[in-house]
Formats: structure tokens, sequence, C-alpha cells
């Protein structure tokens, strides 16, 4: 076990975090834009096909869906953002609810908001309790000898 | 007859539950030996009975028995017989009927595995507790699921099962899997409720039912990666998880069982975390019975979905009883539950195992969230809302990060407090293989922040993955691969080879769809090439028999002959596509033919080249043979000794590797600690 043996210090970690960070850096912003067949897929992806329960458009092959995938492709050309296509695909089928991302706002906000609530609190409550569970914070006290001096003396009895 | 002899077992088989919940429940009150030792033989009444409703159901299925409303709705002389079999668990009361059988199969498992200690209250109140389930589903086939109705007038001949549900064998396969998984979860509840009950709550029934609990997650496991290749082969999309009701119903149980398996290290090492470990048990059992709700009452739209039926409310009554009993069970043993243990520090290994649990806590919250919402929207708002991919993906990958990030941290990490040193020296050498994966990923093309996080983590977990198996077999030889740790980072190794399929395949998946013609023309060639996959139409195929018409398209892909088909079954006027793809370790490329093809020489197909997703199937593979390792004992170490019995305590500790699977007393009994001694 020599590595274990061996005293790493941070030199090795501050080279490889250089490392990792300028990869991680190189690779996020080295990308090719997407092409606008790509960017369709990817809106397509978010959008649900008209005539379907909850498949997205790019999954479904109903004529409702290629409807749908002709228009964004339209709109891509015409240059909109992806949130304008997405927007304009849903106002042009109202009522129907095509966005398979529930909006951020109002009741729906809700299933975005509540996971990173619960998990804030989860966290929070946990570090709190962290600050209890130090070492130091223990005493032990008579009862906790006696319990031990009890355990080890049945543990002698049973041998 | 058929009939009959279903109903009979059916009957056999609630009467034994019902005879043995009033049987033990005397014996338990009036500590009567003679009576908890009759559990043995309600439950082999029990799995009697299943067994002739099973093989009734089956031979009615096979013999064409079409006064059966069952094998009247979903049977037809034409279909195949693996299909035909398979049939019993393709429409609801068939399914109910299978986990019937699996349930009544478990049971007897644990009376056998119990049996020289059915008289402990421990044990009698958990077959009490196995009984009572069985007496609920039992009771669903005599009322709203019964699958022996019979027709007054039988029809000549059935529409057969549902096309998807005939053109591929994981259907044999598939569901099976998934329900020794979804009812294995039973046993370690019902000891969880046998050690409320009794207020037992030691570490003695954990370590009991260690392997039951480890057997259902491989089965689940196992089950969830069939589902995912099942849907990847049939659906010719490229997909293989759409976060539809059904498959997360599946997914949920998975993932509070996977929080159980580690911390109930912590319980076994530390003594800590009696309540989470119980409420986790219990949770996963719950959610096995609200996933049954969810997909089996209709109030979710999913493309899984059974048809309506009236087992819904009765479904979530019994998920209720559960929640309810549990509460009230934890909340009156609140005060036995307590521990006296501390955790010194965050970084450490029970830390981490926190740190995991907190994490698998926000995806099941998450994940539950996202299924029930639109139900919660509707009641509550009144407003539609649709929770599709796009809100489980973007919910749920900074926690797949971050279960990466566990992942390579954790394995290293030593039991009560790491310093930083011990982090630095032990992580330089998987950080080191985590880097050059990364570098590795960019030279071969890959691009994008989350994909390329993700396989530097992969590499990095993997690398602590293997440092811990090479030392535990440069110590131990052969026997290093075995025990719950080193079959663990097996498991480990799986997870991170599905969690890389899954990053590549989503990043980095090109889809084509074009016209290829025999003779190429103008605008219609009869060679393209995709992701440097050349495919050449090489002409069309027909084939027609009995259960189904089907026509193909040959194609050569990089010098091999695939058929893409699409076929038509007797019972259905849609047009069922079946798509046929070419596996390589590198990429797989999905091809699915959109029309059939034409008289004059073209047909239309989807191509689609996914990255590295056989890794998928491969992990799920290696998953199972990890838990299967992890199932066999690796040391001889009683897991409740005190682990710090044979720690030198003279002299200043050296920094040498803790050894998880060390044996501190070699002298110790090699059977598991009786239940008794916890109390």
């Amino acid at each position: 076990m020599s590595a274990a043996t061996r005293k790493v210090g941070w030199l090795p970690w501050a080279a490889m975090a250089v490392v990792v960070i300028g990869a991680l850096a190189f690779g996020t912003f080295a990308q090719h834009s997407l092409t606008p067949s790509e960017r369709a897929q990817h809106v397509a992806d978010t959008i649900r096909c008209p005539s379907c329960k909850s498949q997205a458009v790019s999954s479904s092959d109903t004529p409702a869906s290629q409807a749908v995938r002709v228009l964004i492709r339209e709109r891509i050309a015409a240059g909109d953002s992806d949130e304008e296509i997405r927007d304009f695909v849903d106002s042009r089928y109202p009522g129907q609810h095509l966005l398979l991302d529930p909006s951020g706002s109002g009741f729906s906000g809700l299933v975005w908001a509540l996971p990173v609530v619960v998990v804030v609190v989860a966290i929070a409550g946990l570090t709190f309790r962290f600050r209890d569970w130090r070492p130091g914070a223990l005493a032990v006290t008579d009862d906790d000898r006696s319990l031990v001096a009890d355990a080890l003396a049945a543990e002698d009895a049973r041998r | 007859m058929n009939a009959a002899l279903g109903s009979f077992g059916v009957v056999l088989g609630f009467v034994g539950s019902l005879g043995a919940i009033v049987t033990l429940a005397i014996g338990l009150r009036g500590n009567r030996p003679d009576l908890l030792r009759m559990a043995r033989t309600y439950a082999f009444m029990v799995l009697g009975g299943a067994v002739v409703s099973f093989a009734a159901m089956e031979r009615a299925l096979i013999t064409r028995d079409f006064s059966l409303k069952y094998v009247a709705t979903n049977g037809s002389s034409a279909t195949p017989a693996l299909y035909n079999f398979a049939t019993l668990w393709g429409a609801l009361e068939g399914s109910i009927l299978l986990w019937s059988l699996i349930l009544a199969g478990f049971t007897v498992a644990v009376v056998l595995k119990f049996r020289a200690r059915l008289t402990d209250p421990l044990v009698a109140w958990a077959m009490l507790t196995m009984f009572v389930v069985c007496t609920f589903f039992f009771g669903l086939m005599l009322g709203p699921t019964n699958p022996f109705h019979t027709l007054a007038n039988p029809p000549l001949d059935g529409p057969g099962p549902n096309p998807l549900l005939q053109n591929h064998p994981l259907m044999a396969i598939h569901p099976p899997m998934l329900y020794l998984g979804y009812v294995g979860f039973t046993v370690p509840f019902a000891f969880a409720i046998a050690a409320l009950v009794t207020g037992r709550l030691g570490e003695g029934w954990l370590v009991e039912t260690r392997r039951w609990t480890l057997f259902a997650w491989t089965f689940l496991t196992i089950g969830i990666i069939l589902g995912a290749w099942w849907s990847h082969e049939v659906l010719g999309w490229g997909g293989y998880w759409a976060w539809d009701p059904v498959e997360n119903a599946s997914f949920l149980p998975w993932i509070t069982g996977t929080a159980f398996i580690h911390s109930v290290m912590v319980q076994e090492r530390r003594g800590m975390l009696r309540v989470w470990n119980l409420s986790l048990l219990c949770a996963t059992f719950a959610l096995t019975i609200l996933g049954t709700f969810l997909t089996r009452s209709g109030v979710l739209d999913s493309v899984h979905a059974f048809s309506d039926s009236t087992v819904g409310p009765l479904l979530l009554g019994f998920f209720a009883v559960i929640v309810v009993v549990t509460v009230g069970l934890v909340g009156w043993r609140g005060d036995r539950l307590r521990s006296p243990a501390r955790i010194d520090s965050p970084a450490s290994r029970e830390g981490a195992f926190l740190l995991n649990n907190v994490v698998f806590a926000a995806f099941a919250f998450v994940v539950l969230l996202g299924t029930v919402f639109p139900l919660i929207s509707e009641a509550l708002s009144s407003q539609r809302v649709t929770v599709g991919v796009p809100y489980f993906e973007r919910m749920t990958m900074p926690i797949g990060l971050t279960l990466l990030f566990l992942m390579a941290i954790a394995p290293v990490l030593p039991w009560r407090k790491a310093s930083a040193e011990t982090l630095r020296t032990r992580l330089l050498w998987p950080g080191w293989i985590g880097t050059a994966v990364l570098v590795f990923s960019l030279l071969v093309g890959a691009r994008g922040f989350a994909p390329l996080l993700a396989f530097f983590l992969a590499g990095f977990a993997g690398g602590s993955a293997l440092r811990q198996l090479a030392l535990a077999t440069r110590r131990q030889g052969i026997r290093g691969l075995f025990g719950r740790t080193n079959g663990g980072m097996i498991v480990h190794i799986g997870v991170l080879m599905v969690a890389v399929a899954f990053a590549s395949s989503h990043a980095y998946q090109t889809e084509r769809e074009a016209r290829l013609c025999i003779d190429a023309k103008a605008g219609c060639p009869s060679t393209i090439t995709v992701s440097g996959h050349r495919l050449t139409y090489l002409g069309a195929t027909a084939d027609v028999d009995a259960a189904r018409r089907e026509v193909g398209a040959k194609l050569r892909v990089d010098g091999q002959v695939y058929i893409p088909k699409i076929q038509r079954f007797p019972n259905g006027n849609q047009e069922i596509g079946k798509p046929t793809v070419r596996n390589r370790a590198t990429d797989s490329v999905l091809i699915a033919m959109l029309d059939a093809p034409t008289k004059s020489g073209s047909v239309r197909i989807r191509v689609i080249v996914q990255p590295m997703i056989v890794w998928l199937w491969t992990g799920g593979a290696v998953m199972a043979f990890g838990s299967l390792l992890a199932a066999f004992p690796g040391s001889r170490r009683r897991p409740t000794d005190p682990v710090s019995a044979s720690v030198e305590a003279s002299g200043p500790a050296p920094e040498r590797e803790p050894d998880p699977d060390r044996d501190p007393d070699p002298s110790s009994d090699p059977d598991p600690v009786p239940v008794g001694v916890d109390a």
C-alpha cells in the first residue's frame, strides 16, 4: 500500500484542477452551434403531440405532430428563438397545453419550486444537526458507563 | 372447468391467508407456539391456491378456452406459444394473478428460511404481515380483478394481446422480473413492521432481511433495465426511458430501495438512522402499491396504462392503510428508536451515506411530484398541466451528477472521520483516471458541459471503485470480489456504465429520415451514410402467417444485412413497426421503416445513431452480477460485531487502510446473529 503511505500534497490536485477546468471550459465553449435541424429536434422534444396523450412531437408520426414540425421549421427559418417558437406553437393550439415543461409561474410553478425548497430545508436541517454532532458535544454520563459495564458483564457471562 | 379450478385456487389462497391471520393473531396473543408453527401449513396452502389459479389460467390460455372472459378478451388462437403464455400478465386481472403467485412464493420462502424460528414473535409478526398482504391481493381477485369471469356465449376466437405485447420476446421476461422485485420488498417490509410491533428495534431484523432486500432490488434493477431495452428495440425512436408514469412507478421503489441499501450500513455499523431506515423500507413497499394504483386505476395518462377498472380505490385505500399504520407504529415506538451514537464529522463514510440519502430522497421526491403533479394541479387549481420529459431531465440531471460525485468520494472515506490528507492521498489516482477519461472524451470529439462533467465524474467514481477492488483482491485474492462492499463496487461500475450511456446517447444522438431506392435516381439515393455508417437498400421482403403479416426492407448496414419491418396483427388495424438495431460497443444504429416499401422500389426509413447505448444494457448486467457477488458473505465477521473490537489501542495509529471487510474476530461464529439478542 505504498500509495497510502506516501504523503500527497496539494500540488497534484492543483494540477488536476487546472486540467479538468480547462478541459471542461474548452468542451463547453468550443461547441459548434446547432444546425437548424438539430434545433428543430430539440424544440420538438419539449412540445407534446397535439393528438397524443404524453408523447413528444419528436417521437410521434401522427399528422398533427408532422404539422407542428413543419411549424417549428418555419419559425426557425424566420429567425425565432427556441422560446419564441415554443410560445408560438402553444398559442396556435389554445387550451391544449402543448408544452411538456410546466410553466414556471402560477400554480404549476410549485412543481419547480417545491423540490428546491425541500432540498434546501433538508440540507439546512442536517447542517444544524451536524453542529450538534460534534464529538465535543458528547458527554459521557454515569448511565452510559453502567450500560457499558452491564453489556461487558453480559458478554463475559455468555462466554 | 378452468374457471372452476381457478376460482377454487383463489378462494383457497384467500381462505388460507385469512386463516393464517386469525391463527397467528390468537397464537401471538395467547403465546401458543403450536399455533404459530401453523404458519407453515397456511403458507403452503396459499401457494397451492396461487399455483392452481395460475395453472388454470395458463391451461385456459393454451387450450384457448374462450369461455373465460380473460382469454376471450386477451387471447387468440393465432398467438404464438410464447406470447400466449405471457398473455397471462398482459392485462390487469392476470397481472394481479402473477403478483399473487410471486407473493405466495415469497411467503413460503420466508417460512422455509425461518422454519426453526416460527415461534419467535418477531418472525410470527412478519408472517402475519405477509399474510395480510396476501389477503389483500387474493381479495382483489375475488372482487374487482377476478380473472376467472366466464362468458355465457363464448366467442369462437379472441382478438389476441395488444400488438406491442407480442412482437418482442422480452414480454415473457421483463414483467416477471419486475414483479419479483416489487413483491420482494414485501419481505423486509413485513420484518420492519414486526420489529416495530415487538419493539425489537436493534439491528437483528435488518441483518435477517438484508439479502431479501438485495434480492428484490436486484430483480427490480433487472426488470427496469430490460424494460428500457425492450422499448428501445420496439418503439423505434431511440428512446428507452420516457419518464412515463408507469416507468416512474417502477423507478420510485428502486430509488428508495437503493437509498435503504446504503443507509442500512450506517445503522449496522453505528446504530444510527433507525427511524430513517424503517421509513425507507416502508416507503419502498408503499410506493410499489402506489405505483400499482397509478398504473391500474387509469388516473394518469400513460402509454402503458391498463384498462380502467374499479380496483383503483381499493389500492389507494391499501396504500393509505400502509402509510397510517407505519407512521403510527414509528410514532408509538419513537422512544426506542433513538440512537445514542452521533455522527462525528460530515467527512466520513456515514456522513457521505447521509448525504447520499438526502440526494436519493430528493430524487424520489422529484419523480413522485412530477408524476402526480397533473393530478394535484387538476384537483387544487382545476388547471391541466403536463409534466413531461423536459421537466424530469432538467430536475434529475443535477441529482444524477451529485450522485456520481458521491460515488467518486464516498467509497474511500473511512468511518467516523477523514482528514483532508487521507482524502488527498486516496482520491489522487481515481481523480487522475477521471481526468484521463475527460481528456479522452474531448479528443474523440465530445462537447458540452453536462456530458463532459458526467464522463469526468464517472471516470473518477470508476477509479474509486477499482481502487477498493484492487485493495481487496490484493489482500484476499478472488475473495476480494465478494461481499457487500466489493460486490457493491461492481454494482457501482455498472451504474457508471449506465450513466455514461445515458449521457452520451442523449447528447450525441444523430437522427435522419430518408427515402432510399433500389436504383438510385435524383433525390432518392440507394446508399446513405449516417455518422459513418453506410446503409444500402437491397429490396423488400414480405411474410405472412396466421399470427401476423409483415413487410420488411432489406438493408445492408456496414456490410451486414438488417431487416426493419412493419407488422400488422389480425386484431388491429394499427401497423406496428419492428425496428432493427445494429449494436456495437461504441455506437448503435437503429433503423425503423416508416412506410411499407413501394412497388417502384423505394422505402422511407429513419436512422438513429446513438453512441455507447449498449453500455446501458451491459451496465444493467454488471449491476446484477455485482449484487450477486454482494449477496455472498465477504468475510466471516458478524455484521453487528463492534468494528473496533480488534483495533490496537496502543501507539499512534498508523495511516493505514481501514478495511471494511476485515475480520476482527476470527473465532466469531459465521452464522448471522439470532434475532433474539438485540432486544
